[in-house]
């Protein structure tokens, strides 16, 4: 889901129209980049109002800087680029107390055991969250830079050199980060009680019959 | 590289993504599928990936919030007024800064982050600044000089405009040394007096960070240059000497000289014909008391303390210094108004500043927020009491005590 070179070429005539102070492009150019905007933030923030904080805060900054965007970029990347800064910097501000059962440090082992411990459910109340779903809580319980790598690329659909760009990471890490991602999401999605193929015993996952958890197949 | 037969995905997990995305090139591919035949661990574990990305890819994007889009550009499609006078406030703006999970504060957005803004308020500063900055040098100089020349309590000037120098100079004492032109013409001036005035808004930042002594924010009309007249538009004062308690000796220095009024106000004595700092009209005094009190939640002192028009007293902390910078000049702009930052009360006025600043202990704090949401770039002025109406002898140091907040006398030049 690269941009093409059409979608840049708006971006950048709306760009020079928004910077002269023209308040419908600066309208147009939210509208084309609010809603994988915002996703980026939900997802990797894990609430509705987190989210929309953080992607206010974005929009915000980046329109007001928008004489320091270069062009030698696409808009995107330096969208996105801000609202993963804001994002990170909104979990840097609001990070809670240890929760048990947060994710290590580092996703990590053959077949990602141990990636995913217990589950982040013990901190957030589902009934508040109102986004309660087990791939919410999976992809929360992902560890930062895979949470957003993973987010970036398979969920917003973002090509892996963009989203490098995006995190500030070589590409080759991205693809090892959404690697390790994915097989921790899939060990925590057949927690939950997905039937994700590949799982040797899919019956021992039990995460239907899980108190607190929402059933699913 | 090459896939041996025991290396299993995590020693190629790269080429297992882009194998996955159908992304490899032929031998590749041809590699790893002949690994995956051979180790049904690893074709699992593929399809668990595949399985993954799928998922991913088929969940469907969240609508933003409805009012995502106002949140995050209300601003710049409704700016506010930028570069004309306006009676009030836009209502738009009103709407847009009241946020209520605040209590007395009032989101306050600088009429310059607004890119329509920008251009009007660049502009409106940029007619002010070419008008009037070259006179305030010149004058600043030359009365720094004569200052320098006729006391030992010498006085210095920060003003960037003046060229002189660094902002250390407003604090530390060095004789100015500046251009002896005109000096002679000030021969009158008394001695006491140590200014800035600059509208130059890192200049502005730079004396608010570095001052030891109250600094003064004056707005004023535009100051017109034209027919030739200078325009001094300088408010002499001394900053440093009236630093309560100990300047109180110097208070009553008036200065007689032409040039050296900085105030027209009512309460001072206006002297010298070519004099052209314009006043504000009452009605323009209140619009802008009116917009100060929107945006930081101030009302004015009694008007036994005003230095001319609606004076505002408080602290500062140091670290709010640009946000202050960016409120004053964007009010200023908003209503085609100079605002300079002043290192002392008009000579007339040393009086009432000496009394006012008797009652620091009873000066709010004026602080900035910006660690809350919405935005960067709402600055939540709020103000708070240090001490209760009566009680404010039981406070034993006041916030400027330690450097952290710098006295600020906000004033009108009705």
């Amino acid at each position: 889901m690269s941009l093409s070179p059409q979608v840049r070429d708006a971006d950048t005539h709306l760009i020079e129209r928004a910077r002269s102070g023209d308040t419908e492009a600066v309208t147009e150019l939210y509208r084309r980049h609010e809603r994988r905007a915002y996703n980026l933030a939900l997802r990797t923030l894990g609430n509705p109002w987190d989210a929309a904080d953080v992607a206010q805060e974005a929009f915000i900054k980046a329109f007001r800087n928008l004489d320091s965007f270069k062009g030698d970029a696409r808009f995107s990347t330096w969208l996105h680029r801000i609202v993963v800064n804001a994002a990170y910097d909104h979990l840097r501000r609001h990070r809670p107390e240890p929760m048990d059962g947060e994710i290590l440090e580092e996703v990590s082992g053959p077949g990602g055991t141990g990636a995913v411990v217990g589950s982040g459910r013990e901190g957030i109340d589902p009934a508040i969250d109102g986004l309660s779903d087990p791939l919410r809580d999976a992809l929360m319980s992902l560890s930062e830079g895979f949470r957003f790598a993973v987010v970036l690329c398979d969920l917003l659909g973002f090509p892996y050199d963009e989203a490098a760009e995006i995190l500030g990471v070589q590409e080759g890490t991205i693809k090892s980060r959404i690697f390790r991602a994915r097989e921790a999401l899939a060990e925590a999605l057949v927690k939950a009680g997905y039937e994700v193929p590949g799982v040797r015993n899919p019956g021992t996952a039990g995460g239907v019959t899980r108190p607190g958890t929402p059933g699913e197949r | 590289m090459m896939i041996r037969g025991d290396q299993h995905v995590d020693d190629w997990a790269e080429i297992a993504v882009d194998y996955l995305d159908g992304q490899l090139d032929h031998d590749t591919r041809i590699m790893v599928e002949t690994h995956l035949a051979e180790c049904p661990e690893c074709a699992a574990r593929l399809r668990r990936q595949q399985y993954v990305v799928s998922v991913l890819q088929e969940t469907a994007l969240d609508d933003p919030p409805e009012d995502l889009e106002y949140r995050a550009i209300g601003e710049l499609v409704f700016p506010s007024p930028g570069g004309r006078p306006v009676a009030q406030p836009a209502e738009a703006k009103r709407l847009y800064r009241t946020p209520r999970w605040y209590r007395t504060v009032r989101a306050w957005i600088p009429a310059t982050v607004a890119v329509c803004a920008l251009l009007a308020a660049v502009v409106g500063y940029g007619i002010a600044k070419s008008n009037s900055d070259a006179n305030l040098a010149t004058d600043s100089a030359r009365t720094g000089g004569t200052a320098a020349a006729a006391t030992t309590a010498a006085p210095s000037a920060l003003s960037e405009a003046a060229g002189t120098g660094s902002p250390q100079d407003m604090t530390t004492a060095a004789p100015a040394t500046t251009t002896t032109a005109g000096a002679s013409t000030l021969a009158g001036a008394q001695p006491n007096v140590t200014f800035v005035v600059t509208q130059d808004p890192k200049a502005m930042i730079r004396a608010l960070n570095d001052a030891e002594t109250p600094v003064y924010v004056a707005f004023h009309a535009p100051i017109d240059t034209t027919g030739g007249e200078p325009a001094t538009g300088t408010t002499a004062a001394g900053s440093e000497t009236t630093a309560p308690p100990s300047g109180t000796d110097t208070t009553t220095a008036a200065k007689t000289d032409s040039t050296a009024d900085g105030g027209t106000g009512t309460t001072g004595p206006v002297d010298g014909g070519d004099i052209t700092k314009a006043t504000l009209s009452s009605d323009q005094a209140t619009a802008l008391a009116d917009a100060i009190k929107q945006f930081t939640g101030l009302d004015p002192l009694d008007r036994t303390l005003w230095i001319s028009g609606p004076t505002y007293a408080v602290f500062l902390p140091r670290k709010d210094a640009d946000d202050l910078v960016d409120l004053v000049r964007s009010i200023s702009s908003t209503y085609g108004l100079s605002v300079t930052l002043e290192g002392g009360p008009p000579a007339q006025a040393q009086d009432v500043s000496a009394r006012l600043l008797d009652q620091k202990k009873m000066f709010p704090v004026l602080e900035a927020n910006r660690a809350l949401q919405p935005s960067t770039w709402n600055y939540d002025f709020t103000t708070s009491t240090l001490a209760p109406p009566g009680q404010s002898e039981s406070l034993g140091s006041t916030p400027d005590a330690d450097g952290s907040h710098v006295v600020l006398i906000i004033w009108i030049s009705e």
